[in-house]
């Protein structure tokens, strides 16, 4: 294992269909570290997520994963990556079955699960709580339970770096707390995440420190507690202020 | 019984049927996961353009419909993955162009929509001898490739972004199913006909998701109701006289109806009990000498509250603590 970062993006440029979501974006993930990805609605962090994850194109800069360029990264393996889970709607398969997905990285085409897969994978489920639920079907768990099995699936890999899109999304107050417990002794464990948060919340001692977008622009790398650009940016703020309550323009 | 399987047309009629009844749903798993269940329609109709085809030129149907379908698939596919295809009007041109030349080109060839009729609603009679050897290969090789290739041809139908995160190559992977969903669609003209083939690629694997728990076991489970279908099918067809496809289809639906009416027992769905927290914060209201002749009774919608179990009965939640009940 090098000591290359898990994540290191510099000068980022990203269009979609000529218009452009993200200008001049630098990001790293040191190992070991938790670094919060936050920003309000239409700041670019899932286009940030998903290009650096290589789903999307960029016009200009590098990306980085463990000191290897982007277009030629082989170890998919080092990066868990975790969906909101409403992205995932399934018939009937368990969580489990969902869950083994994460071991394809490891396997080769036409070859099943081996013991090794079995093991990684049980292990998996065991560390998110989901040890006694492998067998129900995906779509009748809970939000967080469904979280949960997500985790699962980029665990069982054994990745160095957690990527994570809003888990706490549709998520009751209660799992949250426990999600975010869960997500701190992962990263005492020695896995770098990088979380993409509407808000801090319970996520706030697990962090180590957060980035904010702002109109596609980072704003502020330094100081964590700063949140000032969030609401500024709401879509409906370029208008007039929307009551709450009635939902009218004030 | 016995003397139907001795007659050769019908042994033909009944391997091709059973390898259709096979290799249908067990691509249309993939399919309908992916919400295009039409797809093995929109194929069929391209299908039709390569057997007018074949019968204008006087050539053998089936390699020529193969190769024009898979094109058409590929197209198809093709234009999806770069966002062309929208509002659909892409493949509509695509597949009624494709069923609209197919006839016109079987009337020139002098053979009109009656000739068609073989392939679009099956017939018994019609798998040729050189025939049934192309369709063994063809559903062995989507067979083989289907199940080996599950657990990925899986990850991709359920999360693209995640695969594709995983290092699978997805835009592969999606243009191989659409290929092998239009050979199944070409191997599968002549026993349930190219207008009915979507039917069986669809269906048994709603009757197998009504049946089974988990995606392994309703892959496997579809692809056993769609070769009981198939062969059903095939085998009333001889009796009655009537349309190998039709019966198929009809088949299909009746054993659709039967997963209706006994699934939820092979599912046995109170295993899965839908869970809520307990914050220990809301009011219980003890209620003594409460009746709880309803819990456990059948059909009594069972809740996990944190620890405990709840009956809902009368419009809230009942459970027993330690000597008395709670009303939740």
């Amino acid at each position: 294992m090098t000591a290359a970062d898990p994540l290191d993006a510099r000068g980022l440029y990203v269009s979609i269909g000529g218009m452009p979501i993200l200008r001049d974006v630098s990001i790293h993930v040191d190992s070991g570290e938790a670094v919060a990805l936050l920003g309000g609605n239409g700041s670019g962090k899932s286009t940030l997520v998903k290009t650096l994850l290589g789903l999307l194109p960029y016009q200009k800069g590098t990306v980085e994963l463990f000191g290897e360029h982007l277009p030629g990264f082989k170890d998919w393996w080092r990066v868990g990556y975790v969906p909101q889970h409403s992205a995932i709607s399934v018939a009937n398969a368990t969580v489990r079955e969902i869950a083994a997905s994460g071991r394809l990285a490891h396997r080769r085409p036409f070859q099943w699960l081996g013991r090794k897969d079995k093991v990684a994978l049980d292990e998996a489920l065991e560390l998110v709580g989901l040890q006694d639920r492998m067998k129900w079907p995906f779509g009748s768990l809970s939000g967080g339970q469904k979280q949960r099995a997500l985790i699962a699936r980029a665990l069982s890999s054994h990745p160095d770096l957690l990527v994570m899109d809003e888990p706490l999304a549709g998520v009751d107050l209660h799992s949250q707390a426990g999600l975010a417990q869960l997500l701190g002794q992962l990263r005492d464990d020695g896995l770098a995440l990088l979380v993409v948060l509407h808000e801090r919340g319970y996520m706030n001692p697990v962090l180590s420190r957060s980035v904010t977008l702002c109109d596609g622009r980072i704003v502020d790398d330094e100081h964590p507690s700063a949140m000032d650009c969030a609401p500024d940016m709401e879509p409906a703020s370029a208008f007039g202020v929307v009551d709450p309550i009635s939902g009218v323009l004030a | 019984m016995i003397e139907i399987l001795s007659l050769p047309f019908m042994q033909r009629a009944l391997i091709a049927a059973l390898l259709s009844g096979l290799i249908a749903p067990a691509i249309g798993t993939f399919i309908v996961q992916r919400k295009m269940s039409l797809l093995g329609d929109g194929l069929g109709h391209v299908a039709i353009m390569g057997v007018g085809f074949a019968l204008m030129t006087g050539t053998a149907p089936l390699p020529v419909a193969v190769v024009t379908c898979v094109v058409g698939a590929v197209v198809v596919e093709l234009l999806r993955q770069h966002g062309k295809a929208s509002g659909d009007l892409a493949l509509a041109i695509l597949f009624y162009g494709g069923l609209a030349s197919g006839v016109l080109m079987a009337g020139i060839a002098g053979q009109g929509a009656a000739g068609l009729s073989a392939f679009l609603f099956g017939s018994l009679t019609s798998v040729s001898q050189n025939e049934i050897y192309v369709v063994i290969a063809l559903a062995v090789v989507i067979l083989g490739i289907t199940i080996t290739l599950a657990p990925r041809l899986f990850a991709v139908s359920v999360d693209e972004n995640y695969a594709q995160v995983l290092g699978i190559r997805v835009k592969l992977l999606n243009l191989l199913v659409v290929v092998l969903a239009a050979v199944t669609v070409t191997v599968s003209m002549r026993t349930v006909g190219l207008l009915l083939i979507s039917a069986l690629m669809v269906i048994p694997v709603a009757t197998a998701q009504q049946s089974f728990v988990g995606f392994t076991a309703s892959f496997f489970g579809a692809m056993g109701v769609g070769a009981l279908a198939a062969v059903g099918g095939t085998l009333g067809s001889f009796y009655l006289d009537t349309a190998t496809g039709a019966t198929i289809v009809v088949t299909a639906i009746a054993l659709l109806g039967l997963s209706w009416l006994i699934g939820g027992k092979l599912r046995r769905s109170d295993r899965f009990i839908p869970f809520i927290e307990d914050h220990g914060q809301h009011l219980h209201e003890p209620a003594e000498n409460h009746d709880d002749r309803h819990a456990d009774q059948p059909g009594v919608l069972v809740i996990q509250h944190g620890d405990h179990l709840d009956y809902v009965h009368d419009g809230h939640r009942h459970a027993r603590h330690g000597d008395h009940y709670d009303e939740h």
